[in-house]
């Protein structure tokens, strides 16, 4: 083999770690040498496992892969070649020497920003994530491991308020099923990146690697709800590994879904109450959008429900007690102010102002 | 000597003459049933045998043949018992009488010679009664059961002997008096009263709604929020039952064999609530003799499924036809038989399967997926068979405990029969009895709406991200608040608290 492009790409085809590619590359100098000594001890012993595999590996298969790479349109980024992440280049990260990824590839040029969170997210954690991405995508783009609850959340919102979203997988494009919403999804604001190979199905070992990645491609990380044990919390570990700026969302103390984040910041992380927070401290600036103080036309029934509100989400049963109405006529002048856009309607018939 | 007597069969809820035929030949001494009998029908041979020897009479050594005449239907059954005693002593001439030709028997013997408690008894006085018939013989343990239907006399007696000795007139007996059905209802009071329901507001109206308009209803809530103790107390605001329907339900449960020997009539709407590993066959009826199902059980009642989501889905499916017909058509190798199945649906579930999703006070435990996936076990089209989905929150301790009582029962009751009773009016000749039943040409004659309150559901639309299956629901929904407002037209408040009964639409489910 005499081109290093296709040596580096017969590297990690059969599924060895970002780290051993990378001490291989170190010991030979090249791709080329370790393809040209693949039959050596050091090499067998490196490789472990998938050494029959990738001794067996032939040119000519190599070729026909990458032309199916180029007939399904995922592009190889090359350690050393032009395109590959600038900020993936460093030690602490340990850059995989290939990765593919199918998408906008200029979105790694762009200042990014990373939100990872627990799966399973209480209604705050939701809300949290929705919001903050709805802000931060105007000047960042989204990275995102893509899980259920916080991640995909984030996600949503970001393309929904017309941002743009890197996803990192954790394993092969072939094993990756994509969700629906993101089909019709402008191609432009959306890249998907995966250092493993094709055919590579998800491990639980490869959610934790990946998780480096992700942390890797961003600036800075913001954690909005984990549990003392999470997946998050691995992602915030390589995060300051790898002196990346972490913003932690404080939750209720009585939460286990906040349990690891507050220990985060009893640990001395920052804390990020808002968007703005995160702003600041990445010395962004965002105008300032101008809303005009929305003040609702009220009848004195309104009015009242109003001003009960005001002190805090109430269940309907108080709400008609408090107001000495009956629950025909309550149910009535809440759902008007609900369609007006005043109070919002929470599970289990509470009710809240959304002003 | 050839005998015949009078006696009736069930199919399905409705009873048909069957006439039991004697024949006593010379030959090798046996009793053979014709006419397709089961088994219980042709074990009766041995009851017979026993009954009458028990009751004093003769059985001489001949050869018997027992005909069941229409002979090419299924009888099931021991009501033959009776007929077959009677029609051998009559072929055997140790009765003679001339009140055998106008007289149905029907009646199990026991081997002493008493006549035991038969289901589907009401059903066959009532074909016989249509059937010109003057006098039908019961056993003495359904009498209840007889006393409403008038237009023919009835007897009721306990032994074989009693009843020969009233057809020679050796004894007088008097026929049974005929009840008035209303009386049965004036003096029932229900077991589950609103009143004791505490709090739960939203829910009480939400349910008064349901009642007077006949909408299926879904409640959401955790666990321990009430949602069992709101559903049992619907069939007490539910509109009185009428005399008409109190004994087509009968019928039915009488058929099913699921009515108390002291009750007679089924006076209250009845209340169903299968457990949720209920089968198909369990809810639309079925088994070798096709018997009515749950959901028959609970015709011109209620039919409560608590955890909907813990049913097997293909279970449920089956509840959309009859859900849309009110009947249900069973059909076996041996019969068909429709069912009437007009009942209102009440259901309940959590929100996720750890039920606290979107609780104030404990967290739920559930992934997205798993509330999604448990979301996702009912059906669209079965949802959209449901006007009415509310959310039934926890009760605080305070509401727990004080002493306030609801308003009652009774007093519910009142309005929703007001309200029914403008509804018969509108629909008066058109096959539908209530909202819930409207088409959609009746939708568009009775449901229409101003500018207005047309603005108002479009905004809702938009800003409360309905999905658009809402739409009928919600305008039907508000013809009965309007109802019970006594207000002839749809206004724009009745659309606004219609919009709050749509929770499953809502789009923090989504």
């Amino acid at each position: 083999m005499t081109d290093e492009r296709k040596a580096l790409y017969w590297l990690p085809s059969s599924g060895i770690t970002a780290e051993k590619q990378n001490k291989l590359l170190e010991i030979f100098g090249s791709a080329i040498e370790i393809h040209k000594n693949v039959f050596s001890d050091l090499v067998k012993e490196y490789v472990g496992k998938p050494y029959a595999e990738l001794s067996a590996m032939t040119e000519n298969a190599i070729d026909t892969e990458l032309k199916k790479l180029k007939a399904d349109g995922i592009r190889l980024l090359l350690k050393g070649y032009d395109g590959y992440p600038k900020q993936l280049d460093q030690f602490e990260v340990v850059p995989p020497p290939v990765l593919y990824a199918k998408g906008n590839v200029e979105l790694l040029n762009k200042p990014s920003i990373c939100i990872v969170g627990t799966r399973k997210s209480t209604d705050y954690g939701k809300k949290v994530a929705t919001q903050w991405s709805a802000e931060l995508c105007e000047k960042f783009v989204i990275v995102s491991g893509h899980a259920t609850g916080i991640d995909t959340y984030a996600v949503k919102s970001c393309l929904d308020n017309g941002g743009s979203a890197i996803i990192v997988l954790a394993c092969g494009f072939e094993k990756f099923d994509f969700p629906t919403y993101l089909r019709d999804v402008d191609k432009e604001r959306l890249l998907f990146i995966t250092e493993y190979p094709m055919h590579m199905r998800v491990a639980k070992f490869s959610y934790q690697e990946r998780n480096r990645l992700l942390s890797g491609l961003a600036q800075a990380v913001i954690v909005v709800e984990a549990p003392e044990k999470s997946g998050a919390l691995i992602t915030v570990d390589r995060a300051v590994q790898q002196n990346r700026q972490v913003f932690v969302v404080p939750g209720s103390v009585f939460s286990d879904r906040s349990k690891g984040t507050n220990k985060l910041i009893r640990d001395g992380a920052t804390i990020a109450t808002c968007a703005t927070d995160v702003f600041e401290d990445l010395n962004v600036i965002v105008e300032k959008k101008i809303t005009e103080k929305f003040i609702p036309k009220l009848s004195t029934e309104e009015r009242a429900v109003y001003d009960f509100l005001v002190k805090g989400t109430r269940h309907f049963d108080e709400i008609v007690t408090a107001l000495n109405l009956s629950p025909m006529e309550t149910s009535a002048i809440l759902s008007l102010m609900e369609i007006e856009g005043i109070i919002e309607k929470k599970p289990q018939n509470y009710f809240a102002l959304s002003i | 000597m050839l005998s015949k007597i009078n006696s009736f069969g069930l199919q399905g809820i409705d009873g048909y003459s069957v006439s039991v035929e004697i024949d006593i030949n010379n030959g090798l001494p046996g009793m053979d049933i014709v006419g397709l009998p089961d088994t219980a029908t042709k074990e009766s041979k041995e009851r017979v045998r026993s009954a009458l020897k028990n009751s004093g009479f003769r059985l001489s050594p001949k050869r018997i043949t027992i005909n069941l005449a229409p002979a090419d239907t299924k009888k099931e059954g021991s009501f033959y018992d009776l007929p077959i005693a009677l029609g051998i002593l009559n072929a055997t001439e140790q009765l003679i009488s001339d009140k055998l030709s106008d007289t149905v028997f029907v009646g199990e013997l026991s081997l002493n010679g008493d006549i035991g408690r038969i289901n589907g008894i009401l059903p066959m006085i009532i074909a016989a009664k249509e059937l010109g018939l003057k006098r039908i013989v019961i056993p003495k343990a359904n009498e209840n059961e007889a006393a409403y239907v008038s237009g023919i006399t009835t007897y009721a007696f306990s032994t074989l002997r009693e009843t020969v000795s009233f057809l020679t007139d050796e004894i007088t007996a008097e026929p049974i008096t005929v009840k008035d059905a209303y009386s049965a209802f004036c003096n029932f009071s229900h077991k589950e009263d609103l009143k004791y329901v505490k709090g739960q507001l939203s829910a009480r109206r939400a349910l008064e709604i349901a009642a007077a308009g006949g909408h299926n209803i879904l409640m959401i809530g955790p666990p321990g929020g009430g949602k069992t103790m709101l559903a049992k107390c619907l069939p007490s605001i539910l509109p009185d039952l009428s005399a008409s329907e109190a004994l087509e339900t009968t019928k039915i449960h009488s058929v099913a064999g699921v009515l108390g020997a002291e009750q007679g009539i089924v006076s209250a709407r009845p209340f169903r609530s299968p457990h949720h590993t209920a089968s198909r066959v369990a809810l639309t009826g079925g088994g070798s003799s096709a018997k009515p199902g749950e959901i028959s059980l609970a015709h011109n009642g209620v039919l409560f499924l608590d955890e909907l989501p813990e049913y097997n889905r293909a279970t449920l499916e089956i509840l959309r036809q009859p859900l849309e017909d009110g009947k249900v058509v069973v059909s076996r190798a041996a019969r068909t038989v429709e069912y009437p199945a007009r009942f209102m649906l009440i259901a309940s579930m959590n929100p996720c399967p750890c039920g606290n999703l979107g609780s104030e006070t404990t967290d739920c435990s559930c992934t997205p997926a798993q509330v999604s996936k448990y979301l996702s076990k009912i059906s669209g089209p079965l949802l959209d068979r449901i006007d009415i989905h509310i959310e039934v929150g926890g009760v605080s301790y305070d509401e727990l405990s004080s002493n306030d009582f609801g308003e009652a029962s009774d007093v519910v009751r009142q309005r929703v029969n007001d309200a029914r009773k403008l509804q018969l009016s509108r629909f008066d000749g058109s096959g539908s009895y209530c909202n819930a039943q409207m088409n959609n040409s009746q939708l568009s004659e009775h449901c229409k709406i101003d500018s207005s309150s047309e603005t108002l559901l479009r905004t809702a639309f938009k800003r409360l991200g309905l999905s658009a299956r809402a739409y009928t629901r919600i305008l039907k929904v508000a013809r009965t608040i309007a109802d019970l407002d006594n207000s002839e037209r749809i206004e724009k408040k009745h659309i606004a608290e219609a919009i709050q009964y749509r929770s499953l639409d809502r789009s923090y489910w989504q």
